[in-house]
């Protein structure tokens, strides 16, 4: 059976969120950005604000430059939280598997529903609809037979519109798209693909469509498979709800940037603390970490490490941060951002081994360690996440 | 007494200059210190003249330190002293140094002072004489005490202060994180010095050594034996093939004679008289040798050019070291060399740029590293250096810190310094004025303290120093990082230190012409004999330099002095004109040009014209004639100085000489009390005294003696010479030697207004640099960037020997190239001619298959390069593009602003009108004011122009302004002795669309 994927998602969700709840926003030009930091980029800008040359990423100081009589809110949170949850509402009602792929977007696997409630086409609209007349959000979908042409379609078209692309034609509909259309092209491990296909002259997927996956293999090795696939419009990859999310992941934006070590390795065993502790609330352990670390001069190093046994706790996964930092932080420039990710998660098994070889005293440190991470987690649960930390004695 | 302090010379260790560490312990009741830098003597000689002043008796010692081992050494006797270099240098240059061995070897006329117990225990069984236990607060005190006491040793307390106060910690630990290229929060504690190394007096250090009041009494003891009164002033000259004085010589008059038979043909009268006056004097002063050695040197290459006051001497001219005629023109022997001359004038000579390591080889060979060494250059950190290195300690990335400082340098003069400002509040205004946020203001505020602080040895562009015995025993030696032999000091120490030195220079014009004679050789079958070679009285060349074209010639190619050539000849009356000699005002025009002198120049201008002006006063009239009434030459100042200030020939030579010093000001002093006392008492007016010493202030820190400009301005007509009847091989010369007053893209810019056509690179017609004949110049695979030289010329013996290549499969078969460097070569195009119907994209397909290890199949042909990304790869790859303009890029939005092209300026002066422009080259001065203004040169497709940014536009427009951008420039057309220059009112960064150009700044020109 041909599956049949809708991505819905709204548009700068953000702004969209926040001129449902100030009408007087609704005609000016509007962006969100941190307003906490001098250095703030723009996550989000509305079309008025494009239209007078701003775009996402841009500084919020050159922005204001460029555009004074813009209007900019600071990310709300609670409030996008709350507007997600609304439209999850709504999603729900008509797909039995769905994925989030950012705020205010959502992935939906509507295959074998027809019955219900017609073809996906008609999910699109109708969930469209739903969300318009029940919250005023613009959206838009994208109906395609899997997750990369449905979440491609959904990015070309404006607000109100609906792209579906009928299986079949997705290597029609992929072929005049920019080779930078591509999810993950952007992210710096694939600089060298890009490079290539510039050497090469590939421009559009037509164009790497058309080329013998031969050919490509002799440019981009492995990934040429994949690359040829994607371009033909090609993708196998199921869409996966949020509990079985093969991944957690925390991620710390420094302001401002910061170079002192100790401050820094304090901020990763506050960020490992969480997931800790969402892991031990998901009853999952953890097989693997990864670190990734942007410098100032936006150049990123992730490193992996595998954690065997499988683990929940901080005491065993603080060693294995510690190491990764070291690891990835080898240059003298400053860092903007880290990111703690831990992959590999299984399910917690109860069972401990029956005849334990770690020195008595090793348990005991253990031991005491997780009561004291277990106390801390229904600390943070009652009075949040400040209320109580770890410090460092010299 | 203060028996171990280090000061700003302990390579980034030390924090306290010379003249605070002095003042220090002066104002600590002292008469006496020692001074200890970390394995070195690095300011020595200076240190001996700050004591002095200080009122202090000055010790010279060391910190001796190695991986395992350290000791403080102390000369106690000039026997010591040279025992102290041996070992230093045997620190710096063995391999296997032994701290504990060399020292034992080397201890006669040494003070040892050391905590290391098993360094300790052999000296001491050698001899305990003048061997002591040193105890300091923050090292192991206790242990050292215990081992003193136990094996009977005498203690000596010290503070081996690293810092005037233990509020300056922070300092030290700063300058360690830049030296060990680390944060402050990964210094880690062996890095870095304890917080009470701190020069603290006598009381406070008495409190550390409660129970031992003999390791006080005991500093007292070692100063008494220390010798301190230091004396560097004899002269220590070469030996020539170790003759004796007399044979050196008659061997030097024998080869004189030799010399001017081949120079003169005939010796005449007047030629022998010149001759015999100079080697009178030569004899008397013993420079016979250093003449000999220096004929030696400049044997082994057939290009050089003697630079410097030396080109005023007959002998030197006989003997080939110089090629300008002093007789010929009136260049005076006494600016070089007179009877009361005492300090040593050294000969430099320029050697085309990359011959000079092979000359340098050929000295060391020669001589021997026993008997010579390299001068230092000694490293500081300069006020950006500081900068820079301080934000990295701080984690700033380098293209922040780039535009921090660019920043810095064309603003912070804006900010003015309010009374009771610190230095910490003007720092943080100054980045709240520059918009630069945390850590900004406390890495400005940090880079104050840290301003020039020594941080390590560096080469002298080619000052050799030979000595007829052991140069290890007059100053220590280190090796280079190029694998020379270099001495510990800088120019002005090894002069003060009595060490003759011989500059051997590298200079690119003379590879220019060199590579132009060569390619003229080539090309036509004309052999130019440098040696004979005589371009001075050619009409073309007279014509090209009076035209101020010379952009590409040697040391007359800069903005300012190609305006001031304009100027000087443009509106020349025809009489005055027809009289003029080139070559003379060439010479007058390339020393005027310096930066204190720009505002004597438009006067020497109307002056030249035949304008009446009035001597400043009637004292100077004869002195100054052959200038016009204005101070051109070094000589001047000297001149100025015996005739309106009453100075003695030798004095008035001194002031010239302070005049160009670091560490002047102190000297300056005196003699500026002197000059005014001396022409006071001649009557001269106060206003005119003050306007007659700055002019002589003028010749500060940059200016030229006659004999120097007339020997490079001899270059320059040689350049010129070639400019005028070789273009192409000259334009191609300019460009492959690099290093010139302007980009390779303004060369070649040039070289399009002179009729050349720039052909691409090809793989199988470019050679690694830039070849040019006839009406052509073509790319050199040098403008490639990224691809390795060597690679370049491997591809160019292999076209040589095996014949052309005829695919691109071909070549990777014959040179074996790596994909990413026959990438670079693809996307320069230089397949182009062998590709058939192959696109370049195709070949790249042909080149990853040729990589690959499995078999492949049909490969596609994909279609060309778009022109945008063409440009791009050749933005990327050279610099600049290739097949236009840089400006032709903005043609649709020029095409909307109304605009004049830059060859009809003079068609509109006296009016506001609007040009587009490329901004070719830029200077930054400052006005008498203390305001920045700019100088800038900029071109569009139909000529090159100059313009002026004066300090309220400046404000203004700063921040866009830099090398290799398009700028739409409004102002008023001004016109001065017929050359017409802009006056900037507005001016605007030229954008695509509405949107700054995409692309990097093409080139960096070292302004």
């Amino acid at each position: 059976m041909d599956r049949q994927i809708v991505c819905f998602a709204i548009p700068s969700f953000e702004v969209a969120v926040a001129r449902l709840n100030d009408p007087t926003l609704r005609t000016r030009p509007l962006a969100i950005a941190p307003l906490n930091t001098s250095r703030a980029l723009l996550r989000e800008v509305s079309p008025e604000a494009e239209d007078e040359g701003l775009s996402v990423g841009m500084s919020l100081e050159h922005a204001r430059r460029v555009c004074p009589s813009l209007h900019v809110l600071s990310p709300n949170p609670y409030r996008v939280h709350t507007a997600d949850q609304s439209l999850l509402s709504v999603v729900t009602c008509y797909a039995p598997v769905w994925e989030p792929a950012q705020s205010g977007s959502f992935t939906m696997d509507v295959t074998g529903t027809g019955r219900l409630f017609g073809s996906a086409c008609d999910v699109a609209a109708k969930v469209q609809r739903e969300v318009l007349e029940r919250y005023q959000l613009d959206g838009v979908a994208g109906v395609g037979s899997n997750k990369l042409v449905a979440q491609i379609a959904a990015t070309l078209i404006e607000p109100s519109e609906l792209y579906d692309v009928r299986p079949g034609s997705e290597q029609v509909f992929m072929s005049p798209l920019s080779v930078r259309t591509l999810p993950g092209l952007h992210r710096p491990c694939m600089r060298k693909v890009l490079e290539r296909l510039d050497d090469l002259n590939l421009c559009t997927l037509g164009e790497v469509a058309e080329s013998p996956l031969a050919a490509l293999e002799l440019a981009f090795g492995n990934y040429a498979g994949q690359l040829s696939r994607w371009a033909q419009g090609i993708d196998h990859l199921p869409v996966l709800p949020p509990a079985i999310q093969p991944r957690l992941e925390e991620a710390v934006l420094l302001e401002p940037d910061e170079i002192d070590d100790p401050l820094l390795k304090g901020r990763l065993l506050d960020m490992l603390q969480r997931l800790c502790r969402t892991l031990r609330s998901q009853r999952r352990v953890c097989g693997n970490l990864s670190l990734t670390i942007r410098y100032s001069d936006q150049l990123e190093v992730a490193k992996r490490e595998c954690v065997r046994p499988e683990t929940c706790w901080e005491c065993d996964l603080s060693p294995v941060v510690v190491s990764l930092f070291q690891r990835c932080v080898r240059r003298r420039i400053r860092l903007r951002a880290m990111t703690l990710t831990m992959t590999g998660l299984t399910a917690h098994v109860e069972q401990v081994p029956l005849f334990d070889e770690r020195p008595v005293d090793e348990q005991r440190r253990q031991d005491r360690a997780k009561k004291l991470a277990v106390a801390l987690d229904t600390l943070h649960a009652r009075f949040g996440d400040h209320a109580i930390r770890y410090g460092r004695s010299h | 007494m203060h028996l171990h302090t280090h000061s700003s010379y302990s390579p980034m260790q030390g924090v306290p200059t010379l003249e605070k560490l002095c003042e220090a312990v002066r104002a600590q009741g002292q008469d006496t210190v020692a001074l200890t830098d970390t394995n070195g003597v690095y300011g020595a000689i200076r240190f001996l003249d700050v004591a002095r002043e200080t009122g202090l008796k000055p010790i010279l010692g060391t910190e001796l330190v190695s991986r395992s081992h350290r000791a403080v050494l102390l000369a106690k006797t000039p026997t010591g002293y040279a025992n102290l270099c041996r070992t230093l240098s045997a620190r710096h240059c063995d391999d296997s140094f032994d701290l504990i061995g060399t020292v034992a070897r080397h201890r006669t006329g040494l003070v040892i002072l050391s905590d290391d117990p098993t360094a300790l225990t052999v000296w001491s069984q050698e001899s305990r004489e003048d061997l002591y236990v040193e105890l300091s607060p923050g090292s192991p005190m206790h242990e050292a005490i215990m081992f003193s006491r136990a094996r009977r040793l005498p203690p000596v307390a010290t503070t081996r202060a690293l810092f005037l106060r233990s509020a300056d910690y922070q300092v030290h630990r700063l300058l360690r994180a830049i030296a060990e290229n680390t944060t402050l929060a990964r210094l880690s504690a062996d890095q870095c010095g304890v917080s009470s190394q701190w020069l603290m007096p006598e009381a406070n250090l008495a409190r550390y050594v409660p129970n031992l009041p003999d390791a006080l009494v005991n500093t007292h003891r070692i100063a008494e034996q220390c010798y301190t009164d230091w004396d560097f002033k004899e002269t220590i000259f070469p030996s020539f093939r170790q003759l004796s004085a007399g044979a050196a010589f008659e061997t030097l008059r024998s080869k004189t004679y030799e010399g001017a038979r081949w120079r003169y043909g005939k010796v005449s009268q007047d030629v022998k008289q010149r001759i015999e006056r100079e080697l009178t004097v030569i004899r008397d002063k013993g420079y016979a040798d250093y003449f000999l050695v220096v004929d030696e040197v400049v044997r082994q290459a057939p290009r050089t050019c003697g630079r410097g006051s030396a080109a005023a001497s007959i002998v030197s001219y006989c003997l080939g070291i110089t090629h300008v005629d002093p007789i010929r023109h009136n260049l005076m022997f006494e600016r070089f060399l007179n009877p009361g001359r005492h300090d040593p004038p050294d000969i430099d000579i320029d050697f085309p740029w990359d011959e000079r390591p092979k000359i340098l080889e050929w000295v060391f060979t020669h001589y021997g590293q026993r008997h010579a060494a390299m001068v230092a250059n000694q490293n500081t950190l300069a006020t950006r250096a500081a900068l820079r290195e301080i934000a990295k300690v701080y984690g700033i990335p380098a293209s922040e810190i780039g535009k921090a400082l660019n920043l810095f340098q064309r603003r912070a003069d804006f900010v003015e310094v309010m009374p009771g400002m610190t230095v910490k509040s003007w720092a943080t205004e100054v980045c709240r004025a520059l918009g630069l946020r945390t850590p900004w203001p406390e890495i400005l505020y940090w880079s104050v303290h840290l301003e020039n602080h020594f941080r390590n040895l560096g080469l002298h562009p080619g000052g050799v120093v030979l000595v007829p015995d052991e140069i290890r025993r007059y100053v220590p030696v280190e090796i280079s990082a190029s694998g020379w032999p270099v001495i510990q000091w800088e120019k002005d120490q090894t002069e003060d230190a009595g060490l003759v030195k011989i500059d051997l220079l590298g200079n690119r014009s003379l590879a220019v012409i060199r590579d132009a004679l060569a390619a003229i050789k080539r090309n036509t079958g004309l052999t130019i004999d440098y040696a004979t070679w005589d371009p001075i009285s050619d009409p073309a060349t007279n014509e090209l330099i009076r035209r101020g074209d010379t952009m590409g010639c040697f040391y007359v190619e800069s903005p300012a002095t190609r305006l001031l050539l304009k100027k000087l000849w443009a509106d020349m009356p025809p009489p005055r004109r027809a009289v003029a000699d080139v070559f003379e005002y060439l010479v007058i025009v390339s020393s005027l040009i310096r930066p204190a002198a720009n505002t004597f120049t438009e006067e020497f201008v109307r002056r030249a014209h035949g304008h009446r002006y009035g001597s400043p006063h009637p004292l100077l009239d004869d002195v100054l004639a052959e200038t016009h009434g204005i101070m051109v030459y070094q000589e001047d100042v000297m001149k100025v100085a015996v005739a309106l200030g009453g100075f003695s020939v030798e004095d008035g030579d001194q002031l010239r000489k302070v005049l160009s010093k670091k560490h002047k000001a102190k000297q300056l002093q005196d003699y500026q009390r002197q000059f005014y006392e001396g022409a006071g008492a001649r009557g001269v007016e106060r206003p005119v005294i003050d306007a007659i010493w700055a002019m002589i202030m003028s010749f500060a820190g940059y200016s030229f003696c006659k004999p120097h400009s007339a020997s490079y301005a001899q270059v320059s007509f040689k350049s010129a010479y070639l400019r005028a009847h070789y273009p192409a091989e000259f334009i191609a010369a300019v460009v492959s030697n690099e290093g010139g007053y302007y980009s390779a893209f303004a060369y070649l810019s040039e070289g399009r207004r002179m009729g050349l056509t720039i052909l691409p690179p090809d793989i199988n017609a470019s050679e690694w640099a830039y070849t040019g004949s006839g009406t052509t110049v073509r790319i050199g695979l040098m403008q490639i960037k990224s691809l390795q030289e060597d690679l370049a010329k491997r591809i160019v013996t292999e076209r040589q020997t095996h014949g052309s290549y005829r695919s691109l499969h071909d070549f990777l078969d014959r040179v074996k190239a790596e994909i990413g460097q026959a990438k670079l070569l693809i996307k320069a195009g230089c397949f182009d001619s062998i590709a058939g119907e192959l696109t370049r994209p195709a070949l790249m397909w042909r080149l990853f298959a040729a990589h690959a290890t499995k078999p492949h199949g049909y490969l596609p042909i994909r279609p060309e390069y778009s022109f945008q990304k063409n440009l791009a790869h050749e933005l990327a790859l050279f610099g600049f593009p290739l097949g236009c303009h840089p400006l032709d890029l903005f043609r649709e939005v020029i095409a909307h602003i109304p605009h004049i092209p830059a060859k009809d300026l003079a068609q509109h002066v006296g009016k506001d009108v609007t040009v587009i422009g490329w901004l070719i080259t830029e200077k930054i001065i400052s006005t008498k004011k203390g305001e920045p203004m700019e100088f800038i040169t900029l071109e569009d497709q139909t000529g090159l122009y100059d313009a002026a940014v004066f300090p309220n536009t400046y404000r203004r427009y700063c921040h866009l302004l830099a090398t290799n951008q398009a700028y739409v420039v409004t102002g008023l057309v001004e016109e001065q002795f017929s050359v017409v220059t802009l006056t900037v009112k507005e001016l605007r960064l030229l954008s695509t669309c509405g949107q700054a150009a995409q692309f990097d700044p093409i080139e960096e020109v070292v302004v």
